[in-house]
């Protein structure tokens, strides 16, 4: 008994799994190459940080009212700057698997526990980090749940749901969209990381500014409302600001301060260039419409069937026509499909779940 | 040199000193990641994968709190993902990675054959194996990396009290065999 406690130790301690040769010198290798490959994003130095720039705004705001903006993202490499350890628990908690496949909204809360909620009901916290909820919840409760996990809450495709955090901040949440928020917000600033499109009405508060963390950017606020469209699929980044000021950082760490009715657009990570719109436009979805201004046929399918949950396949010859005009996303996906083949040159048809646009 | 020194350099852009954290951290990164992806070749493509998201990334290594959990997370991610096939060029996305239906326990040796001989070994191989999934991957980080049971928690996603129970169940194995 004694010897198989000695042996048993001694393969706790002594033993272990056997390297073949030459394993490290190719993960060197590896690594290397992959840096070169990757130089011209890698190398490049941070541009100088202003701050002044920052305090600026941050005085001018104070006094200032509730803004809109909206993004759209692709998401690649994390970043992150004023708030240390804030991507640190996104990566951590994103980690954390669940099964999220689901059909319905889905809330994670820190502990584990998960609720399911109905399409667009609201999804309460009061000021002190409890949801505002009869719990009925599935999932084990951790008993060791620090106050630095975060909430999740998960949209799947062709649902939305709206979110009110602890802080009286609003959130309505699009389809196939994840929005990670702490249980309770730090005192000094406001946190969260959207993957996916939300509409956000910051609660005012200029002791603690709230943060959006996306991958390639940060945007710093106050009191203000504004929209995200983030899906990491998507190749385009944009932001649009309604009302109030916003500022943001790109991975480069350019710093640029928004007014109302501008957007912004990103390409790989940095920013593009800014110009003159519309801002409302871009928050129309969270009231069941989606405006067009020449959007392409592509990206209009893409996003209605991010919206309904569907597969749609456009063809490549008709992707580039563009549309004008209003879609009340309130209809039924194929009143919209049918109002399309109307006004394009196409025809949609239907096999097994998919709907398919073509020339006609 | 402290970690935190080293990460310093690492962050100042010294390739020396990022050839020393590779070193620090491949051995452990490797055999986590062979337990999901069983191949060498794809283990490395792994590894090679997170030392670069390391790179990119190195600005903010000051800012994060458990280098090694954070590693462990994006091998783990990374490894999944390349056993789906799926884009593996985008390793710090934050993707719903999900579960590896199966992990290995790579062949365990004794450096002395006279305190465990080579039958006993491969039996005790063959019954680590045989436990679930997730009983390995525990046993793995807590006993082979050694890593601290407070921080597996954090990197899979479980309770302390769960990681006892696993490695209980996977010494009580071990201990059977040897008192055979």
């Amino acid at each position: 008994m004694k010897e198989s406690k000695k042996k048993t130790n001694y393969f706790l301690n002594s033993c272990s799994p056997i390297i073949e040769k030459g394993v490290a010198e190719s993960i060197h290798k590896k690594t290397f190459e992959k840096i070169e490959l990757n130089k011209d994003i890698s190398i490049l130095p941070p541009p100088a940080k202003t701050g002044k720039k920052t305090r600026l705004w941050v005085s001018v705001l104070s006094g200032s009212v509730a803004a809109a903006i909206l993004l759209l993202a692709v998401f690649s490499i994390k970043h992150t700057k004023e708030e240390p350890n804030f991507m640190d628990i996104v990566s951590l908690t994103e980690n954390q698997v669940y099964e999220n496949n689901s059909d319905e909204v889905v809330l994670i809360l820190s502990d584990s526990r998960q609720v399911v909620f109905s399409q667009d009901e609201l999804i309460a916290f009061t000021s002190d980090g409890v949801l505002d909820y009869p719990i009925t919840t599935s999932g084990d409760k951790k008993d060791d749940a620090t106050q630095e996990s975060l909430n999740q809450l998960l949209v799947p495709k062709g649902k939305s749901s709206q979110l009110l955090l602890s802080d009286g901040t609003k959130v309505w949440v699009n389809a196939g969209s994840r929005i990670f928020f702490p249980k309770v917000f730090s005192k000094e600033k406001r946190n969260i990381y959207i993957d996916g499109e939300a509409y956000l009405e910051v609660a005012h508060n200029a002791d603690r500014p709230f943060h959006v963390t996306a991958n390639g950017f940060d945007i710093k606020v106050l009191g203000t409302s504004f929209n995200v469209f983030a899906y990491k699929n998507d190749d385009m980044k944009e932001v649009a600001l309604v009302s109030g000021k916003i500022e943001i950082t790109d991975q480069q760490n350019q710093v640029l301060e928004m007014k109302p009715d501008e957007l912004v657009s990103f390409a790989q990570n940095s920013i593009l260039e800014k110009k003159q719109v519309d801002a409302k436009n871009y928050t129309s979805w969270i009231n069941k419409i989606l405006i067009l201004q020449g959007e392409t046929l592509t990206a209009i399918t893409h996003r209605l069937a991010l919206t309904y949950g569907v597969e749609i396949h456009c063809d490549s010859s008709i992707g580039k026509e563009e549309m004008f005009g209003k879609l009340d996303l309130n209809n039924d996906i194929k009143e919209i499909l049918n109002y399309l083949e109307l006004m394009l040159p196409i025809s949609v048809t239907q096999e097994e779940g998919t709907f398919s646009l073509r020339q006609k | 040199m402290s970690e935190r020194e080293l990460l310093n350099k690492i962050k100042e852009g010294d390739i020396s000193m990022f050839r020393r954290f590779i070193d620090l951290y491949n051995r452990d990164l490797y055999l986590f990641s062979l337990g999901y992806v069983s191949t060498r070749e794809i283990a490395e493509e792994v590894v090679s994968d997170v030392f670069l998201a390391v790179w990119k990334n190195r600005e903010k290594l000051d800012q994060i709190r458990s280098v090694k959990s954070w590693l462990l997370v994006m091998t783990k991610n990374q490894s999944i993902s390349y056993l789906r096939k799926e884009q593996p060029d985008t390793i710090i996305s934050i993707d719903d990675i999900g579960e590896a239906d199966n992990y290995y326990i790579p062949q365990i040796q004794a450096p002395d054959n006279n305190i465990i001989s080579l039958e006993e070994m491969a039996r005790i191989n063959e019954a680590i194996n045989a436990l679930p999934p997730k009983c390995k991957e525990v046993f793995m980080l807590a006993k082979i990396e050694q890593i601290p049971y407070k921080e597996i928690a954090q990197i899979l996603n479980i309770s302390v009290k769960t990681i006892n129970v696993h490695i209980a169940k996977a010494i009580g194995v071990i201990a059977k065999l040897l008192n055979e």
